[in-house]
């Protein structure tokens, strides 16, 4: 008999053995005991947790999602993780009166069309411009000089440059040092001679405002820190710290980088993950389906049925699938529901067998007989007795098989067999890891945009397995006696 | 033993005969064909074609014409490569791949193996929770994304490794030197045990352990000499290797708690004895039936690891051959794919029987 108000321990018992006392005559079911194993595996805890963040992740991803996706920026290189940038504009010009629509950022502009008074401010990095007395000898320099100062080496930072004073050539390199030479293409003389370069810098730290009055579709006023400025301003996106309008930051901030095309990687990503993890869910579900019926069929209805059925499954087993579910691919269109196909057609089989056994040693039970006894249909027994008390396996075949297609369908993305949809390709988390690949860089300079996608999929993966080897051993029945 | 082989190689051909029916009928229920990739041709053009590769008979006909073509070895010409016939690329590319999935299957095995048996003696010491946790951590991420992070971090970043390059340079000194070690080993033994000691089961499990060693040897050689092959060998070996690991601790956990083990102990022998002779013919049986499936996926990860390091082996030809349409190349891969397979597969399946007399075959 279960209730629910525990009996109170009698005298000299532990608390630990009163609570013992207490779930006995509670009494538990089996899901229930199955949760309390779960819950004492540390990693398969862990991996739920990032399993049901990934998840939320990927069914929110359209409200979550800094960027599209799909749109990219105007400039086509590849940003550093946590690089800011002004909306679509290499250089904004400020100025009085009516701005023309390329001079002007795309929050500017909506809030011009608005005719109501807005303030717009811009902190651009100080640039210092200097001259270099650079003293050659040949084609090797002797020594750096500015000013009064002298340089043994000059760095450049990302966003200086040297330039030639005479002709305007800009010096391809990173360094210059004395006792160093110069990078090739650039003027040559014999004996000592004397090569003048413009060093433009940005200083760190400081920043100028250049801030505008916005009223009735045109521009009032244009300040820089504070003063008035005659004539137009000009400032170059790169050199934008931040951009507020009326107080608000106008400035994207990329948290992971763009790729090659200008697009957002973090919003790249996590689309990535919600087509990898639908396609896992979905395909699996499939697989289960046919696999499921199929074994159950095979198992109940025993003898010469069950052998031929097993002898397809032996024979399918053998073949090679990942070839032909490319040759699959390849042929038809690359549908969504195409890949479900293919690759619930992949994994039906271990179902199949897993389910057949299960069924094979269910059927002798004592409620299979009643429930025979009592008149009910093998159809009915089947769905309603067998292949519920199968579930346990099948829960646990799920959270193993739900990577394994999660990674078939990243190596079909990979290849460059991607989903598409509407004509457009759905890239996930194998297409990603492609294109990162590709991009990458001698140095591997733009590293980014291979371990983004990489560590949001080996985290996942990984999480998935340790939470199918915890629900293994937490729903093994072999445990129950040792649990 | 010799009726189940009997039994298993008359079922061959019937798989092979359903895999390339299977992928003919595929391909051939394409929209299009392989000439309407390019630009639209002349009528007269095409068909001139299609008559050339035979694609005007009625499909049965067709399938006979192939499967009587690869009877003779003749595999049917490469609609993309014009110049060449299948059989040419599949001889070309073969040798690769299969230095590559040989690298890599022992490389796989000699790693895992050991990491299994030192896991399970050790149990849930510092070496057992590292080496399963790599070992959680390779089988889950897929060859794809560890590829290429490992040439990023080794060729690209720290710049300890070429990325491509495949002159393989290979010496026999080292490899022939495990082989005597292990004859003088024996000779010792020998010498020591006498006419009576000596027993054909022994030298044959000697034998095998002989055999991987000599392997590893040439394997370390190569890799030693060929420092390209490193990365997409370990790349990939790293999924098998780690499940090759985690499979043998737990064969081992289950043989190291029987009997018979004990038995062993209790008469004397040293730990080394008791886990090498007796232990490990025991706890190696989930190993050995996994390396059927472990097979096919070397094969399928050379599709990745050959078109990660630009190797030119079957595995990138088939990619190729499957987004052009070339028919008769993927039909051939598929076959000659299928057909080491489930050789492989049988191999491995006598291989389980002789080791564990308990199993029956019917």
């Amino acid at each position: 008999m279960t209730t629910d108000v525990p009996e109170p321990a009698p005298a000299g018992v532990t608390e630990r053995e009163a609570e013992l006392l207490a779930e006995t005559a509670r009494g538990e079911g089996p899901w229930a005991q199955a949760w309390k194993r779960l819950r004492r595996h540390r990693m398969a805890m862990g991996g739920l947790v990032v399993v049901v963040v990934m998840g939320l992740t990927a069914v929110l991803a359209p409200w979550i999602v800094p960027f599209d996706p799909r749109t990219s920026e105007r400039w086509e290189t590849a940003l550093r993780p946590g690089a800011t940038h002004l909306d679509l504009c290499n250089e904004i010009v400020l100025q009085k009166g009516e701005p023309r629509p390329s001079d002007v950022p795309e929050c500017v502009r909506d809030a011009l069309a608005g005719g109501a008074r807005h303030r717009y401010e811009v902190d651009v990095a100080v640039q210092t411009v200097a001259t270099l007395r650079v003293t050659m000898e040949g084609a090797k320099v002797q020594q750096i000089g500015e000013g009064g100062k002298r340089h043994a080496k000059v760095e450049l930072g990302p966003h200086d440059t040297l330039v030639v004073k005479e002709g305007g050539a800009r010096l391809a390199t990173d360094v210059l040092e004395a006792g160093g030479t110069l990078p090739p293409g650039m003027p040559r003389k014999d004996g000592r001679w004397v090569l003048l370069l413009e060093w433009t810098r940005r200083e760190a730290g400081a920043v100028r405002r250049v801030a505008c009055a916005l009223e009735g579709g045109a521009i009032r006023s244009v300040t820089v820190d504070g003063k008035e400025a005659e004539g137009e301003v000009r400032v170059r996106a790169e050199d934008v710290q931040d951009a507020r309008l009326d107080g608000v930051s106008r400035v994207h901030s990329h948290l992971l980088g763009t790729d090659l095309a200008g697009r957002d990687l973090l919003s790249r990503v996590i689309y990535g993950g919600r087509i990898s993890l639908l396609v896992g869910l979905v395909a699996t579900l499939v697989s289960l389906s046919i696999g499921v019926v199929y074994g159950a069929v095979a198992g109940y209805v025993g003898g010469r049925t069950d052998v031929v059925m097993m002898r397809v499954v032996d024979i399918l087993y053998a073949l090679p699938y990942i070839f032909l579910v490319i040759v699959l691919l390849t042929v038809f269109e690359r549908s969504l529901l195409m890949l479900f196909v293919a690759l619930g057609m992949v994994q039906w089989l271990t179902p199949g067998r897993i389910v057949r056994g299960q069924i094979l040693s269910l059927k002798q039970r004592e409620y299979v007989e009643a429930a025979r006894t009592v008149g009910t249909r093998p159809v009915k027994t089947l769905f309603r007795h067998l292949i519920p008390n199968t579930l346990g396996i099948v829960v646990v075949f799920t959270t193993l098989t739900v990577p394994a297609v999660v990674m078939e369908e990243s190596f079909l993305s990979f290849i460059g067999l991607t989903v598409m949809y509407d004509g457009e390709p759905l890239d996930s988390w194998g297409a990603l890891v492609e294109n990162g690949r590709n991009a990458l860089g001698t140095d591997g300079d733009r590293w980014w945009l291979l371990v983004a996608p990489a560590a949001a999929m080996s985290v996942t993966l990984f999480s998935l397995n340790f939470l199918g080897d915890g629900l293994r051993d937490a729903l093994d029945p072999r445990q129950k006696g040792r649990g | 033993m010799g009726r189940y082989v009997l039994r298993r190689l008359l079922w061959t051909p019937l798989v092979l005969l359903v895999l390339v029916t299977l992928t003919f009928t595929l391909i051939r229920a394409a929209p299009g064909n392989p000439f309407s990739r390019e630009r639209a041709l002349a009528p007269e053009v095409e068909k001139a074609l299609n008559e050339k590769y035979g694609f005007d008979k009625p499909p049965p006909v067709q399938f006979a014409r192939y499967l009587g073509g690869v009877a003779r070895g003749d595999f049917g010409p490469s609609i993309k490569y014009k110049d060449r016939t299948v059989r040419q690329i599949l001889a070309g590319g073969l040798p690769k791949t299969v230095l590559l999935g040989c690298v890599a299957t022992v490389l796989a095995l000699a790693v895992g193996l050991l990491a299994g048996v030192v896991g399970a003696v050790r149990q849930n010491s510092v070496f057992d929770y590292a080496s399963m946790s790599v070992a959680t951590f390779g089988m889950s991420v897929p060859t794809f994304v560890t590829g290429p992070v490992l040439v990023l971090l080794f060729a690209l970043a720290w710049k300890l490794l070429p990325v491509s390059g495949l002159d393989v340079a290979f010496t026999w000194a080292p490899a022939l030197g495990v082989v005597a070690l292990h004859a003088a080993w024996r000779v010792v033994e020998f010498s020591r045990v006498g006419r009576a000691g000596f027993s054909w089961g022994r030298e044959a499990a000697c034998a095998w352990l002989g055999m991987l060693a000599v392997a590893v040897a040439a394997v370390t050689t190569i890799l030693v000499r060929t420092p390209a092959l490193v990365l997409p060998a370990v790349t990939l070996a790293l999924p098998f290797a780690s499940r090759i690991a985690r499979l043998m601790r737990a064969g081992m956990l289950e043989v190291i708690g029987q009997d018979y083990v004990r038995t062993a102990r209790a008469k004397g022998l040293s730990e080394t004895v008791v886990v090498v002779r007796h232990a490990l013919k025991g706890g190696i049986l989930p190993v050995v039936s996994y390396l059927g499936p472990a097979v096919a996926g070397i094969l399928t990860g050379s599709l990745v690891v050959e078109r990660i390091f630009a190797i030119p082996g079957i595995g990138r030809e088939f990619v190729e051959a499957a987004l052009s349409r070339d028919y008769f190349l993927v039909l051939g891969i598929v076959v000659l794919d299928g057909c080491l397979l489930i050789a492989f597969n049988l191999v491995v399946d006598v291989v389980y029987g002789f080791l564990d007399p308990r199993i029956r075959y019917d």
